[in-house]
């Protein structure tokens, strides 16, 4: 590939990876659990990115191309530094203010809590699939591993996530008065409406 | 590309069968009301860092970087790539 062709496929590729900035940003900051380390992280494989643009094939899909990038750098300071992680405690200080209703609040910090218990092989598979709008088949690119693999770790992750929500309510539920029966019937509903009941006794 | 704008994925669907056996009745749309929660949960967790504004400087930096002169340091910290010829490519349909 001539000098002048390295130009233009890297111009090209410039503003698709502009626009793919705040996703990267999102994926990065749910690997790392730390704002700092996932913007070095982005700019790191955008540099990587910009630099290697000549080995984009047209017509695949850049994010997935990119969220490779990332994710193959995040891995690879681990593999080199044995990067410290950090505790959910830290992690929740790095997390944006929840605006919004009280009630609606609760609900999406327990979430917001259960989701960072998650291991890290099943947040990347949820923000990949769920979140950041990839297929199964990118995702599975992304992670280099089977479709299969990325189904199994997405429905592992919601039902642990959701397991995660219910203990959370079952413990307040001991210490609370909800009845009983609420859980056996309708777990979810139950939580939801325990947080309903507890907004309204803080307003 | 638009922040947090993407098509849903098929996250549900997938995700109930491979948990377990289908739902039926009442438990279908328990099962359909708890999906449509926990999408949206997850988008929000998502958006929030999609929709916030870039640091000042973060395109800046990351174009200066990715001058030839520059290739053989990553950012501010002013250390060697460590994989230089790792890039993967990715095909999708």
């Amino acid at each position: 590939m001539t000098t002048t062709e390295l130009t233009t496929s890297s111009n090209v590729i410039e503003a698709d990876l502009i626009a793919c900035i705040p996703h990267l940003r999102a994926f990065a900051r749910f690997l790392t659990g730390n704002r700092e380390r996932a913007d070095d992280l982005v700019q790191d494989a955008v540099v990587r990115a910009l630099t290697a643009a000549h080995q984009f094939q047209p017509g695949t899909n850049l994010k997935a191309w990119i969220f490779t990038i990332l994710r193959n750098l995040y891995y690879n300071e681990i593999r080199k530094n044995r990067v410290k992680l950090q505790s959910i405690d830290e992690m929740a200080i790095d997390e944006p203010a929840m605006p919004a209703t009280q009630e609606a609040s609760l609900e999406f910090g327990d979430f917001r809590r259960a989701f960072w218990q998650l291991g890290e092989d099943q947040r990347e598979v949820l923000i990949l699939v769920g979140a950041s709008g990839l297929s199964y088949e990118e995702a599975a690119k992304v992670c280099n591993c089977p479709t299969g693999t990325i189904k199994s770790r997405v429905s592992r992750a919601r039902r642990e996530l959701i397991k995660t929500l219910q203990e959370g309510s079952l413990a307040q539920k001991r210490g609370d008065t909800a009845p009983a029966s609420l859980e056996l019937a309708d777990p979810l509903g139950a939580m939801l409406l325990e947080r309903k009941l507890a907004a309204n006794n803080k307003g | 590309m638009g922040k947090g704008d993407e098509k849903d994925p098929p996250l549900r669907a997938d995700a109930r069968t491979h948990g377990g056996e289908p739902a039926t009745g009442k438990g279908a749309a328990a099962d359909g009301m708890m999906d449509r929660w926990f999408q949206q949960q997850l988008r929000h967790l998502y958006n929030d860092v999609v929709n916030e504004p870039l640091p000042h400087e973060f395109l800046e930096d990351s174009r200066k970087n990715s001058e030839p002169e520059a290739r053989n340091l990553i950012g501010r910290r002013r250390r060697p790539l460590a994989f230089p010829t790792l890039v993967p490519r990715v095909v999708t349909r």
